[in-house]
């Protein structure tokens, strides 16, 4: 025991004096002031209209044709300014010259279908915007529609059709909440021990390379010494990492449950790498090679993992966090 | 020349050597398993999440149903509502239908309101099912509103989005060229045209006979239920694919470098007529053909054609990374070390690159990025030469300059000793330095730092432009003024010991004229913005006095030799340089 702290301790120091562990925070540090903005950006990748939540910027939108309740549906939440035009040329004269963000063209009537043409700017941000925003006042219209239509349909059929129970005003969208609590916090917590085993190889296959392994050996401390004390080092920072993503990600609003919990569960993840690290290292021929196959595995056993979910990390640190 | 072919023809030799067969099998294997997972499993499936809501339904055999096709929710059976479970985060929401009124009960945490969302979507899917089924014959009633998005390109207009666009001389010139261009694109927009049922019925068995049923297609007509925006940064995400190769491969070519100086196969090969330069020449051109060709292989299989432009741009982003990849492990002195600074750089590099490109279109930062010529590329527009050097230069610049750092630095008394970096980094300057013509070469130093003082304030740009507006311009003068004096100062630092005064003066002078010729290359991309204005000032005199004497106060621990003060003596010019600069914008 006390050989491999001794090996720990000058695992640290070298650590220490290379300022190498400074960088590693650095750039979770990077990484984690822009959290904000990745969660919003990443998140808005899987589900773009979650923008209709998190965005406060206007747009203007040119119409053409006239639809008093559609128009009430649409002006309501007031993120949407409605410019009306004379005519379709105008309102494409005016979009052009950048006087309104998209146009929305009204035809039809209300015995048949009513079919809107919506004009948006091609891979410009506003065009999201737009459909995020109109998104519910257009299905509310739908919904207005279909329950002024709704004679002569059968009774339960009928129920259906006009069945609705949105529910007016804002509100954390479902796919926000399952996007940090199922993806965002088990990767971040998980990262840690990802580094932590990669960590290993670099400090053994470091003493194969450079052949200090064998002189290491001459003395009083054996190879099983060398490896633990080593293995030691990489496993204490893993903790110090997980609580600092999680006070983070508490810093950010987001409450996590049994924090204990996932402290330990993500040291028991990274003793599991850390025991595969050091099994690369030692049968692999480089660092390199050693590396290119611990990321692989890392990559299929967390896909692994997201196909069997019931007996992955990722769902019980999901369960845990919330509680 | 023949001898770096001979250097890349062992190099691949022994890169191959690494790899024997069980290797080869065992990650090929790897590889097969990763592509099979990728292909059958979503990455958006839902049932990541399955369970992840627990809710109470009484009486309520509609949204019953409509929760287990879900499959989101715990339903939790019974007759009476159960409140405790509820006030204590144990349920999530309480469903209680009756007759034709449904009360919801909730909570106040985040969960319960995600989960109230969630429950309105399940009912909205379920009821499309059961709109499905009776579109035939009632399909005015089922689906009385339709919308068609047409998306149209605009004439881009950076200046409409950019800080100076308050002025108004601006928007003047900007509107006059645009309505010429209007009168000819309206014939080519589509039509609004109106919808008739039967068209209306055909979209919908186009829908129920394929798997696209929750997939919308774009440019197409649907209820709007199905109606889902445009996901942003598509295509600038689409790019991050070509970052792999690049990332690996530099770590492919840090690791040889490290190799041959751990096994001490460099002072071998030094010995041999072979110099520092080829060495370094040759292995360097095997990594960056294999990227390249990986490149254009992952262009060929993603965007199905080979746009040479694309690969342009992506050039000088893997001469950077190789550059630094190849300095790190010149003057690191360990592979964890070595990792790490690759590790970091990648990460701030790769955050110089992609996060304007996210704003292409849409703010004048993303002109400063390489990935944003690729994206508008793939997006089909055309890129003009100036644009492409603004975007590109520093990156060559600097890639030349580190690489030729680490060419002198490639020798043994730098690649084995255990100094710290900023020691070596002042060693090795400092041997540049005293090749002779003292003066000279301080100067070129000044001048040399510049591309590299523009890089990093072009990355604080990309990396401060979120912050809201005075703000990011307070950091933005603060941290460019810092990054100014600090590499002015290295080549005064390098020659400590045997300073004279006139040397703070002739490292800020070459600083600026480098300054000065950079401006001239990649004027009037972002000149006119303030950001630009913060880098570059208009007065030609009292800046060259500035710098000068910016540079000298600095300096002055190093004149007076006592080095303690050094720190506040950086802290002091680079306040002064930034108080000037404030003056300036202001």
């Amino acid at each position: 025991m006390r050989n491999i702290l001794a090996v720990a301790k000058k695992e640290i120091k070298t650590i220490a004096r290379e300022k190498t562990f400074l960088l590693v925070l650095l750039v979770q540090l990077v990484i984690a002031s822009f959290s904000a903005f990745l969660i919003v950006g990443m998140f808005s990748y899987i589900n773009p209209e979650a923008m209709q939540t998190y965005s406060n910027s206007h747009v203007k939108l040119g119409i053409v044709g006239d639809d008093q309740r559609l128009l009430h549906y649409i002006s309501e939440d007031g993120r949407i300014y409605i410019i009306k035009t004379k005519n379709f040329k105008e309102a494409v004269d005016m979009f052009y010259r950048e006087e309104i963000d998209g146009i929305l063209v009204i035809s039809g009537n209300m015995d048949k279908i009513i079919k809107l043409d919506i004009y948006l700017p091609k891979g410009d941000i506003k065009a999201t915007l737009i459909i995020a925003y109109l998104k519910k006042p257009l299905e509310r219209y739908e919904q207005y529609l279909r329950k002024i239509k709704d004679y002569g349909l059968r009774e339960e059929i009928r129920k259906i059709v006009t069945y609705d129970i949105s529910i007016p005003g804002k509100k954390t969208p479902s796919s926000y909440f399952e996007f940090v609590y199922g993806i965002l916090i088990p990767l971040l917590v998980m990262s840690p021990a990802f580094i932590s085993g990669g960590m290993i190889i670099d400090l053994i296959t470091e003493e194969k390379e450079k052949k200090t392994l064998d002189i290491l050996l001459t003395s009083p401390i054996s190879l099983k010494d060398v490896i633990l004390g080593k293995a030691l080092v990489c496993w204490v920072i893993i903790p110090l990492q997980v609580a600092a993503w999680l006070f983070i990600l508490e810093m950010n609003g987001i409450t996590i449950n049994n924090k204990l919990f996932i402290i330990s569960l993500s040291m028991l993840v990274g003793a599991i790498l850390i025991f595969l690290g050091i099994i690369l290292a030692i049968y692999q021929k480089t660092r390199g090679v050693s590396h290119l196959t611990y990321s692989l595995i890392l990559l299929n056993l967390f896909l692994i993992s997201y196909k069997f979910q019931s007996f992955s990390f990722f769902t019980s640190i999901m369960r845990a966090a919330l509680g | 020349m023949e001898k770096i072919f001979i250097i890349a023809k062992w190099e691949l030799r022994s890169s191959k050597l690494k790899f024997d067969k069980k290797n080869v099998i065992f990650l090929f294997l790897l590889c097969l398993s990763l592509c099979f997972a990728l292909k059958t499993i979503n990455l958006k499936d839902e049932s990541v999440v399955k369970g992840i809501y627990d809710i109470q339904a009484i009486d309520a055999p509609i949204i019953k149903e409509a929760l287990i096709l879900d499959g989101r929710f715990n339903i939790l059976e019974g007759k009476e509502p159960i409140f405790p479970l509820l006030q204590e985060g144990k349920l999530d929401l309480i469903v209680v239908s009756h007759k034709d009124l449904v009360v919801i009960y909730r909570s106040k945490s985040k969960k319960s309101e995600g989960a109230l969302d969630a429950l309105e979507q399940a009912v909205n899917r379920y009821k499309l099912g059961i709109l499905w089924k009776i579109s035939d014959n009632e399909i005015t009633k089922a689906f009385p509103l339709w919308v068609e998005t047409h998306y149209l390109r605009r004439v881009e207009n950076f200046q409409y989005y950019n800080l100076n666009s308050l002025s108004k001389k601006h928007e003047k010139n900007v509107e006059k060229s645009k309505s010429t261009s209007t009168s000819e694109a309206i014939d080519s927009i589509p039509k609004p045209m109106p919808l008739d049922e039967g068209e209306a019925r055909q979209v919908i068995r186009h829908f129920e006979s394929g798997e696209e049923k929750n997939i919308a297609p774009k440019d197409y007509i649907l209820p709007p239920t199905l109606l889902s925006p445009p996901i942003p940064f598509y295509f600038t995400i689409i790019t991050f694919i070509f970052a792999l190769p690049l990332y690996l491969f530099s770590q492919f070519y840090s690791q040889s470098v490290m190799d041959d100086k751990v096994n001490k196969k460099v002072e071998l090969l030094l010995a041999s007529p072979i110099n520092a330069k080829e060495l370094v020449l040759g292995k360097a051109a095997v990594y960056f053909t294999l990227t390249i060709i990986t490149e254009v292989i992952i262009s060929l299989a993603i965007l199905k054609t080979l746009d040479l432009l694309v690969i342009a741009a992506l050039i000088p982003i893997i001469l950077i990374f190789m550059a630094i990849s190849f300095v790190s492990s010149v003057i690191s002195r360990s592979f964890k070390e070595n990792s790490f600074i690759i590790v970091f750089f990648s990460v701030a590099l790769l955050a110089y690159f992609y996060f304007p490109a996210m704003f292409y279109n849409i703010h004048a930062v993303s002109k400063i990025s390489p990935i944003t010529l690729a994206v508008r590329r793939i997006v089909g527009e055309s890129i003009k030469i100036n644009e492409y050097v603004f975007a590109t230069l520093p990156l060559y610049l600097c890639s030349a300059l580190i690489f030729y750092f680490g060419m002198i630095a490639f020798k043994e008394e730098h690649l084995f000793n255990q100094r710290g970096l900023v020691e070596k980094t002042l060693n090795i300057l400092g041997e540049f330095l005293k090749k002779g013509r003292e003066e000279l070469r301080l100067f070129l130093v000044g001048l040399g730092v510049v591309p590299i003082a523009y890089l990093l304030e072009l990355m604080y740009l990309a990396l401060l432009f979120q912050i809201p507006l005075p703000y990011n311009i307070y950091a933005m003068l603060l941290l460019s003024a810092l990054t100014e004096e600090s590499l002015k100062l290295l080549g005064v630092m390098a020659l400590s010991k045997r300073i004279k005064l006139v040397y703070p003066a002739l490292s800020a002078l070459g600083f600026f004229i480098g300054e000065r010729v950079m401006k001239v290359i990649t004027l009037a991309q972002i000149t006119n913005s303030l950001f630009g204005l913060v880098m570059f000032k208009e007065y030609f005199l009292p800046s060259l006095a500035l710098h000068v004497l910016c540079t000298l106060l600095a300096s002055l621990p190093i004149l007076f030799k006592d080095k303690r003060f050094l720190p506040l003596s950086l802290i002091l010019a680079s306040a002064l340089h930034a108080t000037y600069n404030y003056a300036l914008v202001s």
